[in-house]
């Protein structure tokens, strides 16, 4: 047996811990005259909270809500697919039905060991489930639930979303590389294979939403969603997007760089504990940011019957197109890879290109619709 | 553009929220999590064996022209997404230029399709 | 005050782009690279130019580096090369003369009476111009990189019949 390296994770503590107090008290100094402001209006007005942005960043829908939707989700992707596959699902943990199944999981992946293997690169080990967790969370600041609750509404917030979504291959790639196994790293090349396929249909499927709206905001996108859904003008595109997403959050049917029978485990193969955690709970909060920008750009956002809030509608449409993500699970087997880059490449695209084409031609009829 | 009231200035807290939030997760597994290291537990993990020769040579670069691709047409939706913001203001015979560049980015596909095929990955 | 910000962002992005040439692994060395695209963007989003600020960081950190790391972790760790000090002066020399007129052309900008950081155009009437004055140019555009994706095509794949 050869020796140990140097331990790193003592060393990595100490860093931390310096780096977390000076990142909160940074936070805590920027934030600060706004949590005066909030504290105030505690007192005063308390309904005048909903608008202030500290409270649509850290609860709605901003941080906490984003956590305890991944926790949900998370459960009832369990439940769901357990159900579809005639077996029971978590059913031990919590009061009904297994529901705290997910914090049971939560508080075992803390406890156990994190091994970073040897001649791994330990910086880039240990900090790339951090940067894909960030990744993940960032794009949530633009999309919007109704007029008024959205954290940024930011003029180009679509292409915002998008050059976020671009680092993901990065980070992919930095995470595979950095286990120094060579079965991970060809894992993590095919995941990258089939980011790097999908995202080119992502951003061809997302234009006919741009074109119809005639803005790059996400809210006014929403909004000129009032007469008719972006839906039934791009249809394809939708689809495309449907797929091109299911591809880029790396679930079943696109589950290939991740369960491979072939390659161990693929790419978060030496990932233990808590890392491995936050890689997954990164996935869940992607899934939502996804299915939030396929809400908002395709299925009218927060447009319903002024019967029920805004907010009803939009929160009713984002369940239901995670619930579809979740149950497709149960449904598909898992997709070779080049099926999938044939799929991708070969079929993706000119689908996407048809439909560009179609509105391109049919200005005028779609003009005298729209406005 | 100076980080004042706006949006950026939200997107710098959020950013620096999730950096902290990632390493105090970190932390706490640090301080709970039980520590003993052995050369054995830190061998990386293989079940099998590569086989010698160019395989894996082959594994990875299988698909890397449509890396290639990949990167042109990143800079060719940036040209689409400008054409696509002007919508509203033209005509169809105006823009047949923009047509035609989407209708000529199919070949590119799928001779890179072909000569995957040929080649056999 | 409204100095500062652009001498931040110079700084930062200087740094990055230093030590991703002369970090001891390269793949560091691409890590910093894409910083200093990120730092790039930065200063784009200054100017006030947002939509190319966000398509560089699409394009080149999201497709560029990318590559670049991959080309970097699949080939492999080369010799370093040796110090050599005269190349180090020379270096150091052509920095510091592109330094010095980047900051006189802030300090032009910023004597002028009105500095304003808005462009004079609007995203769709600059799309507008482009496609009725350029149309022609963007077609030949398509050609070119048709015949480039080709290229590379024909390049990877003499590589893998040479391994296969």
């Amino acid at each position: 047996m050869q020796e140990l390296d140097k331990d790193y994770a003592s060393s990595f503590v100490k860093y931390s811990i310096v780096a977390v107090i000076i990142l909160l008290a940074l936070v805590l100094y920027l934030i600060y005259p706004y949590l005066l402001a909030l504290l105030q209006l505690l007192f005063s007005n308390p309904s005048a909270i909903l608008n202030t942005t500290l409270f649509k960043l850290l609860i709605f829908p901003g941080l906490i809500y984003v956590s305890i939707v991944a926790l949900i989700a998370e459960w009832v992707e369990r439940k769901l697919v357990a159900r579809i596959q005639v077996r029971v699902g978590p059913f031990y943990v919590g009061g009904w039905e297994g529901l705290l199944q997910p914090i049971a999981d939560l508080f075992k992946l803390i406890t156990k060991e994190i091994i970073i293997p040897k001649h791994a690169d330990k910086n880039i080990f240990i900090l790339s489930p951090v940067l894909a967790f960030i990744v993940g969370a960032l794009p949530i600041i633009v999309i919007p639930y109704s007029p008024t609750y959205v954290i940024w509404d930011y003029q180009f917030g679509l292409l915002l979303y998008f050059a976020i979504l671009a680092f993901y291959p990065l980070v992919v790639l930095l995470a595979a590389w950095s286990s120094n196994n060579k079965y991970s790293f060809i894992g993590g090349l095919r995941a990258l294979y089939q980011q790097a396929s999908y995202e080119v249909p992502l951003f061809l499927a997302a234009l006919p939403a741009v074109m119809l709206a005639g803005s790059f905001s996400l809210t006014a996108i929403a909004s000129a969603q009032a007469k008719v859904w972006f839906i039934l003008f791009a249809p394809l595109s939708a689809i495309v997007f449907f797929a091109g997403m299911m591809a880029e959050l790396e679930r079943i049917p696109f589950d290939m760089p991740e369960a491979d029978s072939e390659l161990v485990s693929g790419w978060t193969t030496e990932y233990s504990g808590i890392a491995w955690g936050l890689f997954q709970f990164g996935a869940y909060v992607k899934l939502l940011a996804y299915s939030g920008f396929f809400v908002t750009i395709f299925l009218g956002g927060w447009q319903g019957p002024a019967i029920l809030p805004p907010l009803f509608w939009s929160l009713l449409k984002v369940s239901i197109v995670v619930l579809i993500l979740l149950s497709v699970r149960g449904f598909f087997p898992r997709i070779r890879i080049d099926q999938l880059v044939r799929a991708g490449w070969g079929r993706l695209i000119p689908i996407c290109i048809l439909n560009i084409v179609i509105i391109a031609l049919l200005q005028p009829y779609i003009v005298s619709i729209l406005r | 553009m100076y980080l004042g009231d706006g949006g950026p200035f939200w997107f710098a807290v959020f950013l620096l929220i999730g950096i902290a939030g990632g390493l105090l997760f970190y932390l706490v597994a640090f301080i709970l999590a039980p520590r003993a290291r052995s050369a054995i537990k830190e061998e990386t993990f293989e079940s099998g064996q590569i086989p010698p020769g160019g395989k894996r040579v082959r594994l990875v670069m299988q698909y890397f022209a449509f890396l290639l691709l990949f990167l042109i047409f990143d800079v060719v939706s940036m040209f689409l997404y400008a054409w696509g913001a002007s919508y509203y203001s033209f005509a169809p015979s105006q823009s047949i230029y923009a047509i035609v560049l989407l209708i000529l980015l199919l070949p590119p596909i799928y001779i890179t399709l072909k000569v995957a095929k040929s080649v056999g990955v | 005050m409204d100095f500062i910000v652009p001498i931040i962002l110079i700084i930062f992005s200087s740094i990055a782009a230093i030590l991703s040439l002369e970090s001891r692994s390269l793949v560091y060395g691409a890590v910093s690279l894409a910083i200093f695209f990120l730092g790039l963007s930065l200063f784009f989003f200054y100017l006030g130019l947002t939509y190319l600020a966000i398509f560089q960081v699409a394009v080149y950190v999201g497709a560029i580096a990318v590559l670049i790391m991959f080309t970097v972790m699949v080939v492999g760790e080369g010799q370093r090369r040796k110090r050599s000090v005269p190349l180090l002066a020379m270096g150091l020399l052509g920095g510091a003369i592109i330094l010095a007129s980047f900051l006189m052309g802030i300090s032009y900008f910023f004597s002028l009476p009105n500095p304003s950081m808005q462009p004079s155009f609007t995203l769709v009437s600059l799309a507008r111009y482009v496609m009725d004055n350029y149309g022609l140019i963007l077609f030949i555009l398509a050609l070119l990189l048709t015949s480039a994706a080709y290229g590379a095509v024909a390049l990877a794949r003499r590589e893998v019949e040479e391994t296969a």
